[in-house]
Protein backbone atom coordinates (compact mmCIF):
# COMPACT_ATOMS: atom_id res chain seq x y z
CA UNK A 1 0.00 0.00 0.00
CA UNK A 2 2.94 2.30 1.12
CA UNK A 3 4.37 2.18 -2.91
CA UNK A 4 0.75 2.49 -4.49
CA UNK A 5 0.55 5.27 -2.27
CA UNK A 6 3.30 7.57 -2.68
CA UNK A 7 2.96 6.97 -6.11
CA UNK A 8 -0.22 8.00 -6.24
CA UNK A 9 0.42 11.45 -4.70
CA UNK A 10 3.71 11.75 -6.69
CA UNK A 11 1.60 11.58 -9.88
CA UNK A 12 -1.47 14.42 -8.02
CA UNK A 13 1.78 16.48 -6.74
CA UNK A 14 3.93 16.69 -9.14
CA UNK A 15 5.22 19.87 -7.83
CA UNK A 16 6.84 17.96 -5.13
CA UNK A 17 10.42 16.91 -4.86
CA UNK A 18 9.98 13.95 -2.47
CA UNK A 19 7.22 12.08 -0.79
CA UNK A 20 7.80 10.11 1.83
CA UNK A 21 4.44 8.43 4.14
CA UNK A 22 5.14 7.40 7.29
CA UNK A 23 3.16 6.42 10.54
CA UNK A 24 0.60 4.61 7.94
CA UNK A 25 -2.24 2.92 10.05
CA UNK A 26 -5.70 1.58 10.11
CA UNK A 27 -8.12 4.04 11.85
CA UNK A 28 -10.86 1.30 13.97
CA UNK A 29 -14.38 2.19 13.82
CA UNK A 30 -16.84 3.32 11.50
CA UNK A 31 -18.48 1.14 9.81
CA UNK A 32 -18.48 2.13 5.84
CA UNK A 33 -15.15 3.08 4.24
CA UNK A 34 -12.01 1.29 5.14
CA UNK A 35 -10.01 4.33 6.70
CA UNK A 36 -6.44 4.63 7.52
CA UNK A 37 -4.47 7.27 8.98
CA UNK A 38 -0.98 8.36 7.79
CA UNK A 39 1.96 11.35 7.96
CA UNK A 40 3.15 12.50 4.11
CA UNK A 41 6.17 14.31 4.47
CA UNK A 42 6.36 16.56 1.20
CA UNK A 43 9.41 18.15 0.16
CA UNK A 44 8.85 21.06 -2.31
CA UNK A 45 11.38 23.67 -3.61
CA UNK A 46 13.76 22.46 -0.86
CA UNK A 47 10.96 23.11 1.63
CA UNK A 48 9.97 19.91 3.74
CA UNK A 49 6.52 19.97 5.43
CA UNK A 50 4.57 16.57 7.13
CA UNK A 51 0.88 16.73 6.30
CA UNK A 52 -1.46 14.78 8.11
CA UNK A 53 -4.12 12.92 6.17
CA UNK A 54 -6.25 10.13 6.36
CA UNK A 55 -7.20 7.43 3.20
CA UNK A 56 -10.16 6.27 2.67
CA UNK A 57 -11.02 3.64 0.52
CA UNK A 58 -14.09 1.52 -0.72
CA UNK A 59 -14.34 -1.54 0.67
CA UNK A 60 -14.90 -4.39 -1.60
CA UNK A 61 -18.30 -3.94 -3.71
CA UNK A 62 -19.94 -7.08 -2.23
CA UNK A 63 -18.86 -6.49 1.60
CA UNK A 64 -19.82 -2.34 1.05
CA UNK A 65 -22.37 -1.74 3.76
CA UNK A 66 -22.99 1.89 2.48
CA UNK A 67 -22.11 2.20 -1.54
CA UNK A 68 -20.97 5.62 -1.72
CA UNK A 69 -19.02 7.57 -4.43
CA UNK A 70 -15.13 8.58 -3.30
CA UNK A 71 -15.69 11.67 -5.85
CA UNK A 72 -18.91 12.73 -5.00
CA UNK A 73 -17.53 13.09 -1.32
CA UNK A 74 -14.48 14.75 -2.90
CA UNK A 75 -16.82 17.31 -4.17
CA UNK A 76 -18.95 18.09 -0.88
CA UNK A 77 -16.11 18.43 0.97
CA UNK A 78 -14.63 20.93 -1.32
CA UNK A 79 -18.26 22.68 -1.40
CA UNK A 80 -19.16 22.55 2.17
CA UNK A 81 -15.14 24.33 2.53
CA UNK A 82 -15.33 26.84 0.14
CA UNK A 83 -19.60 28.06 0.81
CA UNK A 84 -19.99 27.75 4.25
CA UNK A 85 -18.35 28.15 7.78
CA UNK A 86 -18.83 24.13 9.14
CA UNK A 87 -15.38 23.04 9.24
CA UNK A 88 -14.72 19.67 7.39
CA UNK A 89 -11.28 18.00 6.25
CA UNK A 90 -9.54 19.40 3.18
CA UNK A 91 -10.04 16.74 0.19
CA UNK A 92 -6.52 16.46 -1.49
CA UNK A 93 -7.66 14.22 -3.95
CA UNK A 94 -9.42 11.27 -5.65
CA UNK A 95 -8.14 8.12 -7.07
CA UNK A 96 -11.22 6.93 -9.42
CA UNK A 97 -9.37 4.11 -11.22
CA UNK A 98 -9.30 0.44 -8.68
CA UNK A 99 -6.15 -0.28 -10.38
CA UNK A 100 -4.55 2.56 -8.24
CA UNK A 101 -4.98 1.97 -4.60
CA UNK A 102 -6.83 -1.62 -5.09
CA UNK A 103 -10.42 0.04 -4.91
CA UNK A 104 -11.75 3.76 -5.30
CA UNK A 105 -10.27 6.02 -2.66
CA UNK A 106 -9.32 9.51 -1.25
CA UNK A 107 -7.25 11.52 0.52
CA UNK A 108 -8.12 13.93 2.77
CA UNK A 109 -6.68 16.08 5.94
CA UNK A 110 -6.66 14.64 8.66
CA UNK A 111 -8.04 16.97 11.33
CA UNK A 112 -7.02 18.14 14.52
CA UNK A 113 -9.34 17.47 17.07
CA UNK A 114 -10.92 14.48 19.63
CA UNK A 115 -13.38 12.05 18.47
CA UNK A 116 -13.37 10.71 21.91
CA UNK A 117 -17.19 11.84 22.01
CA UNK A 118 -18.05 9.75 25.39
CA UNK A 119 -15.81 12.13 27.53
CA UNK A 120 -18.10 15.29 26.59
CA UNK A 121 -20.85 13.68 28.44
CA UNK A 122 -21.96 11.92 31.65
CA UNK A 123 -19.35 13.48 34.02
CA UNK A 124 -16.92 12.66 31.30
CA UNK A 125 -13.20 14.28 31.16
CA UNK A 126 -14.11 16.44 28.59
CA UNK A 127 -17.70 17.14 30.33
CA UNK A 128 -16.82 20.97 30.44
CA UNK A 129 -16.57 21.60 26.53
CA UNK A 130 -20.13 19.61 25.75
CA UNK A 131 -22.14 22.71 25.76
CA UNK A 132 -19.84 24.90 23.29
CA UNK A 133 -19.12 21.69 21.07
CA UNK A 134 -22.61 20.83 20.89
CA UNK A 135 -23.94 24.44 20.14
CA UNK A 136 -21.65 24.87 17.74
CA UNK A 137 -22.72 21.46 16.18
CA UNK A 138 -26.74 22.86 16.43
CA UNK A 139 -25.41 26.05 14.73
CA UNK A 140 -23.45 24.57 12.05
CA UNK A 141 -26.01 21.79 10.92
CA UNK A 142 -28.13 24.60 10.88
CA UNK A 143 -26.07 26.34 8.78
CA UNK A 144 -25.85 23.26 5.93
CA UNK A 145 -29.56 24.12 6.11
CA UNK A 146 -30.07 27.09 5.45
CA UNK A 147 -27.10 26.83 2.38
CA UNK A 148 -27.88 27.39 -0.91
CA UNK A 149 -28.52 23.73 -2.40
CA UNK A 150 -27.25 25.06 -5.74
CA UNK A 151 -24.19 26.15 -4.50
CA UNK A 152 -22.99 23.01 -2.34
CA UNK A 153 -24.40 21.03 -5.34
CA UNK A 154 -24.40 22.71 -8.63
CA UNK A 155 -24.88 19.62 -10.66
CA UNK A 156 -27.63 18.41 -8.88
CA UNK A 157 -25.46 14.84 -7.87
CA UNK A 158 -26.77 14.46 -4.46
CA UNK A 159 -30.49 14.44 -5.80
CA UNK A 160 -30.17 10.87 -5.46
CA UNK A 161 -26.84 10.03 -5.09
CA UNK A 162 -28.03 6.44 -4.50
CA UNK A 163 -29.87 6.31 -7.68
CA UNK A 164 -32.48 4.65 -6.40
CA UNK A 165 -35.31 6.94 -7.99
CA UNK A 166 -35.70 9.90 -5.63
CA UNK A 167 -37.12 12.78 -6.94
CA UNK A 168 -36.51 16.23 -5.29
CA UNK A 169 -38.65 18.15 -7.25
CA UNK A 170 -40.58 18.73 -4.68
CA UNK A 171 -41.19 18.03 -0.32
CA UNK A 172 -43.95 15.69 -1.38
CA UNK A 173 -42.60 14.10 -4.00
CA UNK A 174 -39.30 13.79 -2.11
CA UNK A 175 -41.28 11.86 0.40
CA UNK A 176 -43.08 9.80 -1.52
CA UNK A 177 -40.29 8.64 -3.91
CA UNK A 178 -38.06 7.94 -0.64
CA UNK A 179 -41.00 5.69 0.97
CA UNK A 180 -41.11 3.69 -2.84
CA UNK A 181 -37.61 3.13 -2.07
CA UNK A 182 -37.61 1.93 1.76
CA UNK A 183 -40.80 -0.34 0.62
CA UNK A 184 -39.36 -1.54 -2.19
CA UNK A 185 -35.75 -1.94 -0.52
CA UNK A 186 -37.46 -4.08 2.14
CA UNK A 187 -37.24 -7.02 0.17
CA UNK A 188 -33.86 -6.72 -0.87
CA UNK A 189 -32.91 -6.63 3.04
CA UNK A 190 -34.76 -9.30 4.43
CA UNK A 191 -32.12 -11.54 5.52
CA UNK A 192 -35.40 -12.87 8.15
CA UNK A 193 -38.90 -12.00 7.41
CA UNK A 194 -39.33 -8.93 9.56
CA UNK A 195 -42.51 -7.85 9.55
CA UNK A 196 -41.79 -5.00 12.48
CA UNK A 197 -39.47 -3.32 9.80
CA UNK A 198 -42.10 -3.34 7.25
CA UNK A 199 -44.95 -2.52 9.57
CA UNK A 200 -42.25 0.62 10.09
CA UNK A 201 -41.91 2.00 6.36
CA UNK A 202 -45.81 1.72 6.36
CA UNK A 203 -46.22 3.61 9.54
CA UNK A 204 -44.25 6.64 8.57
CA UNK A 205 -45.91 6.72 5.15
CA UNK A 206 -49.24 6.77 6.43
CA UNK A 207 -48.36 9.42 8.94
CA UNK A 208 -46.35 12.47 7.05
CA UNK A 209 -45.93 15.75 8.83
CA UNK A 210 -45.71 18.78 7.58
CA UNK A 211 -43.85 19.75 4.09
CA UNK A 212 -40.64 22.01 5.18
CA UNK A 213 -38.03 22.90 2.42
CA UNK A 214 -35.83 20.23 1.54
CA UNK A 215 -32.11 21.55 1.91
CA UNK A 216 -28.46 19.47 1.91
CA UNK A 217 -28.79 16.86 4.95
CA UNK A 218 -25.36 15.81 5.98
CA UNK A 219 -27.19 12.47 6.04
CA UNK A 220 -25.27 10.65 8.73
CA UNK A 221 -25.35 13.94 11.57
CA UNK A 222 -24.57 11.11 15.01
CA UNK A 223 -22.24 11.93 17.60
CA UNK A 224 -19.65 9.81 16.19
CA UNK A 225 -19.26 12.02 13.53
CA UNK A 226 -17.51 15.27 15.03
CA UNK A 227 -14.52 16.18 16.13
CA UNK A 228 -13.67 18.85 19.01
CA UNK A 229 -10.52 20.73 20.64
CA UNK A 230 -10.57 22.69 23.56
CA UNK A 231 -14.60 23.04 23.60
CA UNK A 232 -14.64 23.95 19.80
CA UNK A 233 -16.09 21.62 16.75
CA UNK A 234 -12.72 21.28 15.04
CA UNK A 235 -14.59 18.89 12.05
CA UNK A 236 -18.17 17.73 10.72
CA UNK A 237 -16.99 13.86 9.42
CA UNK A 238 -18.52 11.14 6.99
CA UNK A 239 -20.34 13.30 4.22
CA UNK A 240 -20.72 9.83 2.26
CA UNK A 241 -24.60 10.03 2.97
CA UNK A 242 -24.78 13.36 2.38
CA UNK A 243 -27.80 14.28 0.22
CA UNK A 244 -31.01 16.73 -0.62
CA UNK A 245 -33.77 15.91 1.75
CA UNK A 246 -35.47 17.04 4.50
CA UNK A 247 -33.67 18.91 7.22
CA UNK A 248 -35.28 17.60 9.68
CA UNK A 249 -33.73 14.42 8.98
CA UNK A 250 -30.36 15.31 10.19
CA UNK A 251 -32.06 16.84 13.48
CA UNK A 252 -34.15 12.61 14.08
CA UNK A 253 -30.92 10.84 13.79
CA UNK A 254 -28.70 12.79 15.86
CA UNK A 255 -31.34 12.33 18.70
CA UNK A 256 -32.08 9.17 17.84
CA UNK A 257 -28.15 8.33 17.92
CA UNK A 258 -27.53 10.43 21.02
CA UNK A 259 -30.13 8.16 22.82
CA UNK A 260 -28.68 5.28 21.43
CA UNK A 261 -25.00 5.71 22.03
CA UNK A 262 -25.95 7.09 25.19
CA UNK A 263 -24.06 10.71 24.50
CA UNK A 264 -26.10 14.08 25.57
CA UNK A 265 -25.66 16.18 22.54
CA UNK A 266 -29.68 17.32 22.23
CA UNK A 267 -29.24 17.89 25.93
CA UNK A 268 -26.22 19.89 26.02
CA UNK A 269 -27.25 22.67 24.00
CA UNK A 270 -28.51 25.87 26.52
CA UNK A 271 -28.91 28.40 24.38
CA UNK A 272 -32.99 29.90 23.42
CA UNK A 273 -33.81 27.07 25.24
CA UNK A 274 -31.78 23.82 24.16
CA UNK A 275 -30.90 22.32 20.91
CA UNK A 276 -34.43 22.65 19.00
CA UNK A 277 -34.99 26.29 20.27
CA UNK A 278 -31.47 27.39 19.42
CA UNK A 279 -31.88 25.54 15.72
CA UNK A 280 -35.38 26.73 15.23
CA UNK A 281 -34.19 30.72 15.84
CA UNK A 282 -31.22 30.21 13.71
CA UNK A 283 -33.21 28.60 10.77
CA UNK A 284 -37.00 29.85 11.39
CA UNK A 285 -38.04 26.38 10.56
CA UNK A 286 -40.16 25.58 13.68
CA UNK A 287 -39.43 22.25 14.12
CA UNK A 288 -41.44 21.04 16.95
CA UNK A 289 -40.01 17.68 19.35
CA UNK A 290 -43.30 15.82 17.42
CA UNK A 291 -41.58 15.82 13.79
CA UNK A 292 -37.83 15.23 15.37
CA UNK A 293 -39.55 11.79 16.50
CA UNK A 294 -40.71 10.99 13.12
CA UNK A 295 -37.78 11.85 11.37
CA UNK A 296 -36.18 9.90 13.83
CA UNK A 297 -37.79 6.76 12.38
CA UNK A 298 -37.78 8.35 8.90
CA UNK A 299 -33.88 8.96 8.93
CA UNK A 300 -33.48 5.44 10.80
CA UNK A 301 -35.09 3.51 7.88
CA UNK A 302 -32.75 5.97 4.96
CA UNK A 303 -29.43 4.28 7.26
CA UNK A 304 -31.78 0.76 7.79
CA UNK A 305 -32.11 -0.30 4.05
CA UNK A 306 -28.46 -0.29 3.36
CA UNK A 307 -27.30 -1.68 6.16
CA UNK A 308 -30.13 -4.62 6.25
CA UNK A 309 -29.28 -5.17 3.10
CA UNK A 310 -25.68 -5.72 3.90
CA UNK A 311 -26.26 -7.86 6.60
CA UNK A 312 -28.50 -9.99 3.84
CA UNK A 313 -25.81 -10.43 1.69
CA UNK A 314 -23.32 -12.11 4.77
CA UNK A 315 -26.59 -14.20 5.22
CA UNK A 316 -26.45 -14.81 1.50
CA UNK A 317 -22.71 -16.03 1.53
CA UNK A 318 -21.86 -13.32 -0.83
CA UNK A 319 -18.63 -13.22 1.12
CA UNK A 320 -17.48 -13.83 4.78
CA UNK A 321 -16.84 -10.31 6.20
CA UNK A 322 -17.46 -11.07 10.24
CA UNK A 323 -18.38 -7.11 10.57
CA UNK A 324 -22.10 -7.58 9.02
CA UNK A 325 -22.55 -10.26 11.33
CA UNK A 326 -21.40 -8.13 13.88
CA UNK A 327 -24.11 -5.62 12.70
CA UNK A 328 -26.94 -7.87 13.71
CA UNK A 329 -26.48 -6.11 17.75
CA UNK A 330 -26.96 -2.09 16.17
CA UNK A 331 -30.27 -3.86 14.60
CA UNK A 332 -31.33 -5.69 17.52
CA UNK A 333 -30.60 -1.90 19.42
CA UNK A 334 -32.99 -0.29 16.46
CA UNK A 335 -35.14 -2.52 16.31
CA UNK A 336 -36.13 -2.02 20.32
CA UNK A 337 -36.05 1.69 19.36
CA UNK A 338 -38.18 1.49 16.64
CA UNK A 339 -40.77 -0.42 18.14
CA UNK A 340 -41.19 1.97 21.09
CA UNK A 341 -41.13 5.06 19.04
CA UNK A 342 -44.10 3.39 17.07
CA UNK A 343 -46.20 2.42 20.34
CA UNK A 344 -45.67 -1.31 19.99
CA UNK A 345 -46.75 -1.89 23.77
CA UNK A 346 -43.65 -3.46 26.26
CA UNK A 347 -43.84 -5.85 29.19
CA UNK A 348 -42.92 -3.67 31.96
CA UNK A 349 -39.56 -2.78 32.63
CA UNK A 350 -38.68 -2.50 29.07
CA UNK A 351 -35.48 -4.20 28.04
CA UNK B 1 -36.20 -14.62 17.01
CA UNK B 2 -34.77 -14.01 13.94
CA UNK B 3 -34.19 -17.08 11.44
CA UNK B 4 -31.45 -15.60 10.04
CA UNK B 5 -28.60 -15.14 10.76
CA UNK B 6 -28.79 -18.47 12.90
CA UNK B 7 -26.55 -19.48 15.77
CA UNK B 8 -24.24 -21.65 13.12
CA UNK B 9 -23.90 -18.69 10.95
CA UNK B 10 -22.51 -16.61 13.81
CA UNK B 11 -20.01 -19.12 15.49
CA UNK B 12 -19.47 -19.81 11.77
CA UNK B 13 -18.36 -16.24 11.22
CA UNK B 14 -16.36 -15.74 13.89
CA UNK B 15 -14.29 -19.11 13.32
CA UNK B 16 -13.73 -17.66 9.52
CA UNK B 17 -12.34 -14.35 11.08
CA UNK B 18 -10.11 -15.75 13.41
CA UNK B 19 -7.98 -17.78 10.77
CA UNK B 20 -8.37 -14.74 8.34
CA UNK B 21 -8.43 -11.46 10.12
CA UNK B 22 -6.68 -12.46 13.70
CA UNK B 23 -4.07 -15.40 13.08
CA UNK B 24 -1.98 -13.42 11.21
CA UNK B 25 -1.56 -10.95 13.35
CA UNK B 26 -0.89 -13.24 16.18
CA UNK B 27 3.04 -12.73 16.80
CA UNK B 28 3.52 -15.16 19.89
CA UNK B 29 3.18 -18.87 19.19
CA UNK B 30 1.43 -19.02 22.60
CA UNK B 31 -1.68 -17.11 20.60
CA UNK B 32 -1.77 -18.86 17.45
CA UNK B 33 -2.07 -21.94 19.55
CA UNK B 34 -5.15 -20.20 21.42
CA UNK B 35 -6.61 -19.34 18.55
CA UNK B 36 -6.51 -22.95 17.20
CA UNK B 37 -7.94 -24.16 20.44
CA UNK B 38 -10.29 -21.04 20.27
CA UNK B 39 -11.47 -22.14 16.47
CA UNK B 40 -12.21 -25.91 17.94
CA UNK B 41 -14.14 -25.03 20.86
CA UNK B 42 -16.39 -22.73 18.70
CA UNK B 43 -16.63 -25.90 16.20
CA UNK B 44 -17.65 -27.80 19.35
CA UNK B 45 -20.53 -25.38 20.30
CA UNK B 46 -21.76 -25.02 16.78
CA UNK B 47 -22.14 -28.80 16.27
CA UNK B 48 -23.81 -29.33 19.68
CA UNK B 49 -26.09 -26.24 19.35
CA UNK B 50 -28.50 -27.73 16.88
CA UNK B 51 -29.26 -30.68 18.38
CA UNK B 52 -28.57 -29.85 22.16
CA UNK B 53 -31.90 -29.52 23.31
CA UNK B 54 -33.14 -32.56 20.85
CA UNK B 55 -30.80 -34.97 22.51
CA UNK B 56 -31.16 -34.33 26.00
CA UNK B 57 -34.94 -34.51 25.96
CA UNK B 58 -34.23 -37.73 24.13
CA UNK B 59 -32.01 -39.21 27.14
CA UNK B 60 -33.58 -37.64 29.79
CA UNK B 61 -36.88 -39.63 28.81
CA UNK B 62 -34.74 -42.90 27.82
CA UNK B 63 -32.83 -42.76 31.32
CA UNK B 64 -36.42 -42.29 33.42
CA UNK B 65 -37.37 -45.65 31.16
CA UNK B 66 -34.25 -46.89 32.14
CA UNK B 67 -34.61 -46.58 35.85
CA UNK B 68 -38.44 -48.16 35.45
CA UNK B 69 -36.62 -50.94 33.58
CA UNK B 70 -33.88 -51.36 36.73
CA UNK B 71 -36.15 -51.19 39.08
CA UNK B 72 -38.42 -53.97 37.58
CA UNK B 73 -35.46 -56.26 37.35
CA UNK B 74 -34.17 -55.84 40.80
CA UNK B 75 -37.76 -56.62 41.92
CA UNK B 76 -37.77 -58.08 45.57
CA UNK B 77 -34.33 -58.72 46.01
CA UNK B 78 -33.68 -58.18 49.62
CA UNK B 79 -30.72 -55.53 50.91
CA UNK B 80 -29.72 -52.08 51.68
CA UNK B 81 -28.34 -51.88 47.95
CA UNK B 82 -31.70 -53.28 46.43
CA UNK B 83 -33.66 -51.07 48.98
CA UNK B 84 -31.61 -47.57 47.49
CA UNK B 85 -31.91 -48.96 43.68
CA UNK B 86 -35.64 -49.60 44.27
CA UNK B 87 -35.62 -46.00 46.14
CA UNK B 88 -34.05 -44.29 42.76
CA UNK B 89 -36.51 -46.10 40.33
CA UNK B 90 -39.09 -45.06 42.03
CA UNK B 91 -37.64 -41.41 42.47
CA UNK B 92 -36.54 -40.97 39.09
CA UNK B 93 -38.27 -43.51 37.27
CA UNK B 94 -42.11 -41.96 37.53
CA UNK B 95 -40.67 -38.38 36.95
CA UNK B 96 -42.71 -36.47 33.98
CA UNK B 97 -41.46 -37.16 29.93
CA UNK B 98 -40.53 -34.26 27.98
CA UNK B 99 -42.19 -33.56 25.09
CA UNK B 100 -40.54 -34.49 21.70
CA UNK B 101 -38.52 -31.53 20.64
CA UNK B 102 -38.86 -31.38 17.01
CA UNK B 103 -35.29 -30.51 14.55
CA UNK B 104 -34.25 -27.45 15.04
CA UNK B 105 -34.39 -27.02 11.14
CA UNK B 106 -38.21 -27.91 11.28
CA UNK B 107 -38.85 -25.40 13.39
CA UNK B 108 -36.65 -22.64 11.93
CA UNK B 109 -38.57 -23.43 8.50
CA UNK B 110 -42.20 -23.61 10.03
CA UNK B 111 -41.66 -20.03 11.52
CA UNK B 112 -40.08 -18.45 8.83
CA UNK B 113 -43.06 -19.48 6.68
CA UNK B 114 -45.34 -17.91 9.55
CA UNK B 115 -43.01 -14.73 9.92
CA UNK B 116 -43.16 -14.47 5.97
CA UNK B 117 -47.35 -14.75 6.03
CA UNK B 118 -47.15 -11.45 8.72
CA UNK B 119 -44.95 -9.80 6.16
CA UNK B 120 -47.38 -10.59 3.74
CA UNK B 121 -50.27 -9.81 5.88
CA UNK B 122 -49.08 -6.34 6.93
CA UNK B 123 -48.90 -5.25 3.21
CA UNK B 124 -52.66 -5.96 2.75
CA UNK B 125 -53.15 -4.51 6.03
CA UNK B 126 -51.86 -0.96 5.19
CA UNK B 127 -53.95 -0.59 1.89
CA UNK B 128 -57.00 -1.37 3.90
CA UNK B 129 -55.81 1.10 6.70
CA UNK B 130 -55.81 4.00 4.02
CA UNK B 131 -59.27 2.93 3.26
CA UNK B 132 -60.11 3.41 6.50
CA UNK B 133 -60.96 0.36 7.72
CA UNK B 134 -60.82 -0.18 11.62
CA UNK B 135 -60.59 -3.61 11.45
CA UNK B 136 -57.15 -3.45 9.80
CA UNK B 137 -55.75 -0.47 12.36
CA UNK B 138 -57.38 -2.84 15.58
CA UNK B 139 -55.21 -5.71 14.08
CA UNK B 140 -51.88 -3.78 13.41
CA UNK B 141 -52.22 -3.01 16.88
CA UNK B 142 -52.61 -6.72 17.61
CA UNK B 143 -50.04 -7.09 16.00
CA UNK B 144 -47.65 -4.64 17.77
CA UNK B 145 -49.04 -5.63 21.06
CA UNK B 146 -47.53 -9.68 20.42
CA UNK B 147 -44.12 -8.20 18.73
CA UNK B 148 -43.08 -5.68 21.26
CA UNK B 149 -42.72 -7.96 24.16
CA UNK B 150 -41.07 -10.26 21.82
CA UNK B 151 -38.85 -7.27 20.25
CA UNK B 152 -37.77 -6.58 24.07
CA UNK B 153 -37.24 -9.72 24.49
CA UNK B 154 -34.84 -10.51 21.46
CA UNK B 155 -33.16 -6.88 22.70
CA UNK B 156 -32.58 -8.67 26.32
CA UNK B 157 -31.53 -12.18 24.94
CA UNK B 158 -28.90 -11.31 22.06
CA UNK B 159 -27.49 -7.63 22.44
CA UNK B 160 -24.36 -7.69 23.86
CA UNK B 161 -23.62 -6.35 27.74
CA UNK B 162 -20.76 -4.46 26.90
CA UNK B 163 -22.27 -2.30 24.18
CA UNK B 164 -21.62 -1.71 20.98
CA UNK B 165 -17.81 -1.72 19.39
CA UNK B 166 -17.25 1.55 17.37
CA UNK B 167 -15.73 5.92 17.10
CA UNK B 168 -15.71 7.48 20.75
Amino acid sequence: MHVQLTDFLRAQWPDAEEIMIEEFAVLAGGYSQETYRFDARVRRSGREERLPLILRKNPPLEADILPTSREQEHRILCAVKQHTTIPVSTSYCVAHDPAILGTPAMVIERVRGSGQVSDLFNGGPAATQAENVATQLCEKIAELHLADPKKIDPDGALADPRGVGIDVSSWDRYMESTFDYYIRGYDESDFSPLPNVLDTYLAIRRNKPRPLQLSVVHGDFNPANFLYEDGNLTALIDWENCHIGDPREDLGWMKHMDLLSNTNVFGSVKENGGFLGHYNKITGFNVTEEEVEYFRLFGAANIAIPVLGAVKKRVDRKHTELLHLYLMQPILVSAFAWAQMLGYPMPAGGE
Amino acid sequence: MYTAPTTDDLIEGVIIALERDILPACTSQKAQVGVVMAQAVLQMARQMIPVQLQYMCEEHNQMTSLFREIGELIGDTPGPEADRIRELAQKFGNRQQFPVVPPTTEVMESHRELAQGLVDAIRNLDVLIVQGNDGANQAILRFREQFGPRIARDFATMVAGAGMAGRG
